[in-house]
């Protein structure tokens, strides 16, 4: 044990006092989730201008009040920037005018339309409760009151079935080429829905889904840490370790230190602990200041856990096949950010794959940091286990392959 | 046999690298405990492979090695020869942001040596002052002691050094110098590479020269000295160019050295004649007359003279 937890100190002094390291550990990840967050988290933040018509007017010509109500709704999410148009004006030319190809049309008959519906749902819920109660507790209900029930559960399907059920009448008018259309009419449908549930009080526990780009229920900063917080596991396992060993191979420190009792096998311990150590910082700064700043709802519990720890050997030994597969410094540079980059965005990591390209989302499936990703979403936001296994599996496989490969490599190096 | 006794034994050492260059061909030594051996020659000759080889880092493509009476050839003896020397390698260089204690409390743990030690070499090479400060930021004579400090933490039988003083100023080449007489007072066995005939004839007690991967003489400066460098030689500066001219024909067999001429006598007899010579053509001349050193020594047995980038000339 003493001797891979003194090259391990070695590795962490190493990594406290460079200064690169404080940029690409500390600095990087943090300015990304700023960035991240106060776009896609910060719910005053207006993005997607979007126009607005308002047909329901009462007999006055002012909007109604239900119609009102609903674009303050969409207006406070902070996602949109709303932009009235007069329901009297050509729609065409309004756009154009603009230069704006989004519009929201809220048709007559909206508040009208609204008012059923919440009735149409509280009879839903009285009728579901007491045909619950006639089913569970049927048997010791009288008789007379049971046919009683029975009687109010018809008629009160009657006075539904007058009622106007469907869903209320708006229209998204979008361009088909529009990239963020698909977003746009992601967020109206889940205030829409959300509107419905409060007007019609059956729960008002339900919060706006203020940043529904997509179609999630999830704030994308709850996405945004997790991703964030593997994407950098990453870089700090790939990019720190194949530096410092191209470095010590420039400085003849790997053979300096195999004429030590240091073992291959303890040097290689050392490196894979330190690492483990570097991610574990990573993981309290990214978590405090998803935590502290945006609220995120990122849980670190025993699955979230055992994902990082899988991630950082996964990417430690990553680093390492890099750091020994070529010979130069340089090479061993380009190479660790030639699979770091690219492999940071076309996972999923820092960017909304839901928003890429199909072929950019059928890349993502091979690359080891999507898995990881997707399983750290699904432990630590959802509590989930589906992608956690898949994840978790994945860096399991890698692990042990890489790790062998990398072993071979710098014994190829160390005896000739 | 002696292997046990010795130091260092190679016989008929053959080291062919994969491209095919020969480096070693048929190296037989011998260094005794408690010497300090200076392995002289110029780039290429091969001193590092044989080093190499000795560490137990690359493996020899015929013959024996023998360090500390352990077989370098048996992977059962890597570790024991592994524990019990020491090295400083070429162009080796140590962690930049590891402070001068922190670099040798490393190698004191990896040889689990006493942390007392670490204490006890920063005092033996005038290290104290600066153990707080990062070694990346060290000039390059106090990284060279710092290494040769490391090879030493755990109180090696025998330590091997590779062209330790390569790079640096003539000052801090001395300076190193000063550092490993006193690790030779110590005791250590040193085998030492170099392309400075001055260090070896400072340092060493037996010295090899090797060239293009063989061994063409070994033994301590004045044997060697007296065996091939001819018995004197005759240094003469402050002659103009006229009579540097005249003097290089009167006495035939001349090279120039610096901004003088020097001539390798038979015996002292010749050696007077000599003086007489010059004297007779430039009555201001400064004259001396030394015995010969490792460069004429090399000279003779090769022709070459070793530039000071260890280049052969
Ligand atoms: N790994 C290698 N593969 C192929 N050839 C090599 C290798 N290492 C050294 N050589 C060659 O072997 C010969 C001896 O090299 P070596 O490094 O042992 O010489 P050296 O005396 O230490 O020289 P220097 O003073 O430059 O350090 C040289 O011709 C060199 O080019
Ligand atoms: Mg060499």
């Amino acid at each position: 044990m003493r001797r891979p937890i003194a090259f391990a100190t070695v590795v962490v002094r190493d990594w406290v006092r460079s200064r690169s390291t404080v940029f690409w550990t500390l600095a990087f990840p943090l300015i990304l989730l700023l960035v991240f967050g106060s776009v896609f988290g910060d719910v005053r933040v207006t993005s997607v201008r979007v126009l607005v018509v308002n047909e329901d007017l009462d007999p006055s010509g002012r909007p109604t009040q239900l119609s009102e109500a609903f674009v303050s709704a969409l207006n406070s999410t902070g996602l949109l920037e709303l932009r009235p148009v007069e329901p009297s004006k050509d729609l065409g030319e309004a756009m154009r005018d603009l230069g704006v190809y989004r519009a929201l049309v809220i048709h007559r008959g909206f508040q009208e339309g609204l008012i059923e519906a919440s009735v149409a749902a509280r009879i839903d819920v009285i009728t579901s409760t007491l045909e619950y109660v006639l089913a569970n507790f049927g048997q010791s209900v009288p008789p007379e009151n049971r046919s009683m029930i029975e009687e109010g559960i018809s008629a009160l399907r009657q006075m539904r079935s007058n009622l106007r059920a469907g869903p209320v009448s708006i229209t998204f008018v979008r361009d088909d080429a529009d990239p963020s259309a698909g977003a746009v009419e992601g967020v109206i449908r889940s205030v829409a829905q959300a509107f419905n549930l409060r007007l019609i009080g059956a729960n008002d526990s339900v919060v706006l889904d203020s940043s529904g780009l997509g179609f999630r229920r999830t704030r994308w900063i709850d996405l945004y840490v997790p991703g964030v917080l593997m994407a950098f596991v990453m870089v700090n396992g790939v990019l720190g370790s194949s530096q410092m060993l191209a470095d010590m191979r420039r400085r003849r420190l790997l053979r300096r230190l195999t004429i030590t009792p240091l073992r291959r096998s303890e040097l290689l311990a050392g490196l894979m602990f330190a690492h483990l150590l570097m991610a574990l910082v990573l993981t309290v700064l990214t978590l405090s200041v998803g935590w502290g700043l945006f609220g995120s709802s990122f849980s670190l519990n025993a699955l979230s856990a055992a994902l990082i720890v899988a991630g950082s050997l996964l990417f430690t030994s990553l680093g390492l096949v890099v750091g020994t597969a070529f010979k130069e410094v340089e090479a061993v540079s380009a190479a660790a950010s030639a699979i770091t980059f690219p492999m940071m965005f076309l996972s999923g990591a820092v960017f909304p794959l839901e928003l890429a390209p199909p072929a950019m989302q059928a890349v993502a499936k091979f690359l080891p940091l999507y898995y990881l990703v997707e399983g750290l979403r699904a432990s630590g936001v959802y509590g989930s286990t589906v992608s956690f296994i898949e994840g978790l599996a994945v860096s399991l496989a890698a692990f042990p392959v890489l790790l062998l490969l990398g072993s071979v490599l710098l014994d190829r190096e160390l005896t000739t | 046999m002696g292997i046990r006794n010795e130091a260092v034994v190679t016989e008929e050492l053959v080291k062919v690298y994969e491209g095919g260059v020969r480096a070693l061909d048929g190296v037989s030594l011998r260094v005794g405990r408690g010497e300090v051996f200076a392995l002289l020659g110029p780039n290429g000759a091969g001193k590092t492979t044989l080093v190499e080889i000795l560490l137990t880092l690359r493996r020899p493509t015929s013959g024996r090695a023998y360090v500390l009476g352990e077989d370098v050839s048996d992977p059962r003896s890597r570790s024991t020869v592994r524990s019990r020397v020491g090295a400083v390698l070429q162009e080796s260089d140590s962690f930049e942001l590891l402070t001068v204690r922190e670099t040798l409390e490393l190698y004191a743990s990896l040889y689990g040596a006493d942390r007392r030690r670490v204490d006890e070499l920063l005092e033996l090479f005038g290290l104290s002052g600066y153990a707080k400060r990062l070694y990346g930021k060290l000039s390059g004579g106090l990284k060279r002691r710092v290494l040769v400090a490391t090879a030493l933490i755990n109180s090696p039988e025998l330590v091997f050094l590779d062209e330790p003083t390569t790079g640096l100023d003539p000052a801090m080449r001395r300076e190193v110098w000063e550092v490993l007489r006193r690790m030779r007072e110590e005791g250590v066995t040193v085998f030492l590479t170099t392309h400075y005939m001055e260090e070896a004839e400072e340092l060493a007690d037996r010295v090899g020269f090797i060239v293009g991967g063989r061994l063409v003489a070994v033994g301590s400066p004045r044997e060697l000295a007296e065996r091939y460098g001819g018995s004197k030689v005759v240094r003469v500066s402050g002659l103009d160019r006229r009579a540097a001219e005249e003097v290089a024909r009167a006495l035939g067999d001349v090279r120039s050295e610096g901004d003088g001429l020097v001539y390798t006598a038979s015996d002292q007899r010749d050696a007077n004649r000599a003086v007489q010579t010059v004297l007779s053509i430039a009555p201001d001349a400064v004259i001396t007359v030394s015995n010969p050193g490792l460069e004429e020594v090399f000279l003779k047995l090769t022709g070459y003279r070793i530039t000071e980038e260890g280049e052969v000339a």
